[in-house]
């Protein structure tokens, strides 16, 4: 589904990520771990072109996600068909509960009628386990629910796009466990209709939800493989002193 | 025991206080003395006052200040038509594209153009007609006279006195938009155009709403740049069609034109004026402010 060939990204003259090669199977969830500022965000950016929009950026290197080449596509084509989930829960406050999922279908001419509109909002805020907590309540601001819920609002956004892929960059670092709870079996249930790549700090996290796992260091990918694999026999130190927690 | 100490610091203390609040007491003089002025004139014709014209000198009577309240509202409504998309563009641009010459020479001549005494601002805006009717006659041979007094100079003159401002809090308002909310739009696949519009716009609405209802109170103040443009009229102009290229007049102006007649009531109608501008100025004010405490709140 997604096939990363010899990436590399500069941030003016630092390089961040060196020469990354790694394929993501269709409707699975991968895992990219690794310590602070080893380039997970970069990486993930990198596959939606979102990292262009920061100024000094230079990538190499090519990108395949569901055969297309990312950086031969228009970007916004390409961000159209990859959701994307941010580490801080980041609806549009003042918009409403509503607008905020219907953005993305309405902006983008994705639907033809305010019925059809409806009916993928509503779709969306079902899969993103949303609909009953919110649906007395669409048209009040997006900043009245709680950190858990912009989040999975977060998620229907991006799921009403019906993308094939959706980014998670840390999406329950700022959350309770209640709440992580239900996004890490939010995002299992996901799966079936798309491939996740998750970005995480918490190696139980990666175990408890992640087909395969991608360990990251210093911009270097230093292994990847499926996530029992990983977790009971990784075959690099790097990785095994990682996931024991001796360092990051 | 008596303490020394504090009882000197206690006096210093009231004396600074006392120091510090006489600035107030003009202020607070002027503005008792507009309300008493003003609503002892509006109720000698109420509710004839706002709607009536003026009266004619020596009749004891105190005629109205309809024709000013209509100007003033036409050359605002104009100058807040053209000014506010003008610089949601011109901010918009500024915002996305900082490090370009063209922003950098524009942020230079807007900002220099805030600096600018309005009086100043109502003369180019006059030289400026001259200018575009020697270039019409010169180059496109045609004899038409665009009038140097009327409600279109005197709106394009409020235009050019609530740009600067605008521009610089829309463009603040965009710039501090935080990068989290630039990537929830861009990664839904929006264009840059589309971003601005649909998200940044809204998300910042609360500061931009608050931002226009301060620079149309500024304006609606403003005397000095409608004297060489909008020139001021005592009459109803609006029942003829060609209105808009003919001379109009303001609250402001019957002010200042009245309030220096000799004649006892015009002054007392200039009161009447200028109480009616306060209200509206701090009205909007005050709402301005009560939109952005909300917009803090969010
Ligand atoms: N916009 C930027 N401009 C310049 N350098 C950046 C930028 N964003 C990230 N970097 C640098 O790139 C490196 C990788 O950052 P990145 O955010 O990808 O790491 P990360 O693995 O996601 O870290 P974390 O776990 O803290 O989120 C860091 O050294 C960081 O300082
Ligand atoms: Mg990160």
């Amino acid at each position: 589904m997604i096939m990363i060939k010899d990436l590399n990204v500069w941030y003016r003259d630092n390089k961040i990520l060196d020469n990354i090669n790694l394929d993501v199977p269709r409707n699975v969830i991968l895992t990219i771990m690794g310590p602070s500022g080893s380039g997970k965000s970069t990486l993930l950016r990198a596959i939606n072109r979102l990292i262009e929009i920061y100024p000094g950026v230079r990538v190499e290197g090519e990108i395949y996600v569901d055969g297309v080449n990312v950086f031969k596509a228009r970007t916004e084509d390409v961000r159209r068909n990859i959701g994307m989930v941010f580490q801080i829960p980041n609806p549009i406050p003042n918009m409403s509960i509503f607008d905020n999922v219907a953005l993305g279908p309405k902006l983008n001419k994705l639907v033809k009628s305010e019925s059809e509109l409806r009916d993928i909002v509503k779709w969306a805020l079902e899969k993103a386990y949303l609909w009953d907590e919110v649906k007395d309540r669409l048209k009040e601001p997006a900043a009245k629910l709680s950190g858990g819920q912009q989040q999975r609002l977060c998620i229907a956004r991006a799921l009403a796009m019906r993308p094939k892929v959706i980014l998670m960059d840390e999406p329950t670092s700022n959350l309770d466990p209640v709440a992580t709870n239900r996004i890490e079996e939010l995002m299992v249930e996901l799966k079936k209709i798309v491939t996740v790549v998750l970005v995480t700090h918490n190696p139980a996290q990666a175990a408890r939800v992640s087909d395969y796992v991608a360990f990251l260091y210093k911009g270097r990918l230093i292994e990847v493989g499926s996530s029992s694999q990983i977790f009971t026999s990784p075959k690099n130190e790097l990785t095994e002193k990682y996931i024991t927690g001796r360092i990051g | 025991m008596i303490d020394l100490r504090s009882i000197k610091s206690k006096v210093m203390v009231a004396t600074i206080s006392i120091l510090a609040m006489l600035p107030f007491i003009p202020i607070a003089h002027l503005f008792f003395t507009v309300v008493a002025n003003g609503i002892y004139a509006i109720s000698q014709n109420f509710p004839g006052f706002f709607y009536m014209e003026r009266s004619i000198p020596g009749s004891g009577v105190i005629g109205g200040v309809g024709p000013y309240i209509v100007g003033t509202a036409i050359l605002v409504s104009i100058a807040t038509l053209i000014g506010v998309p003008l610089s949601i563009l011109i901010a918009i641009y500024a915002s996305e594209f900082i490090q370009s010459r063209l922003t950098n020479a524009g942020d230079v001549i807007i900002t220099t153009l805030f600096e600018f005494p309005t009086i100043i601002i109502g003369l180019m805006t006059f030289a400026l007609i001259s200018v575009l009717n020697d270039a019409i006659r010169i180059y496109l041979l045609i004899d038409v006279e665009l009038p140097k007094f009327s409600v279109l100079s005197g709106s394009i003159a409020l235009t050019i006195v609530m740009l600067p401002f605008l521009y610089v809090q829309i463009k603040e308002s965009l710039r501090s938009i935080p990068i989290s909310i630039r990537e929830a739009a861009y990664s839904l696949g929006l264009s840059r155009i589309k971003a601005n519009f649909y998200i940044f716009l809204v998300y910042a609405r609360g500061s931009i709403v608050t931002s226009i209802l301060i620079a149309i109170s500024k304006i609606m103040g403003e005397t000095a740049p409608l004297l060489f443009t909008a020139f001021g009229s005592d009459f109803y102009t609006i029942s003829d069609p060609g209105f808009l290229f003919k001379p109009i007049g303001s609250l402001t102006l019957a002010i200042y034109n009245l309030g220096l007649s000799p004649y006892e009531e015009w002054i007392a109608t200039a009161w009447g004026a200028a109480f009616i501008l306060l209200l509206m100025v701090l009205s909007l004010y005050i709402i301005a402010r009560y939109i952005a405490r909300g917009a803090y709140l969010r």
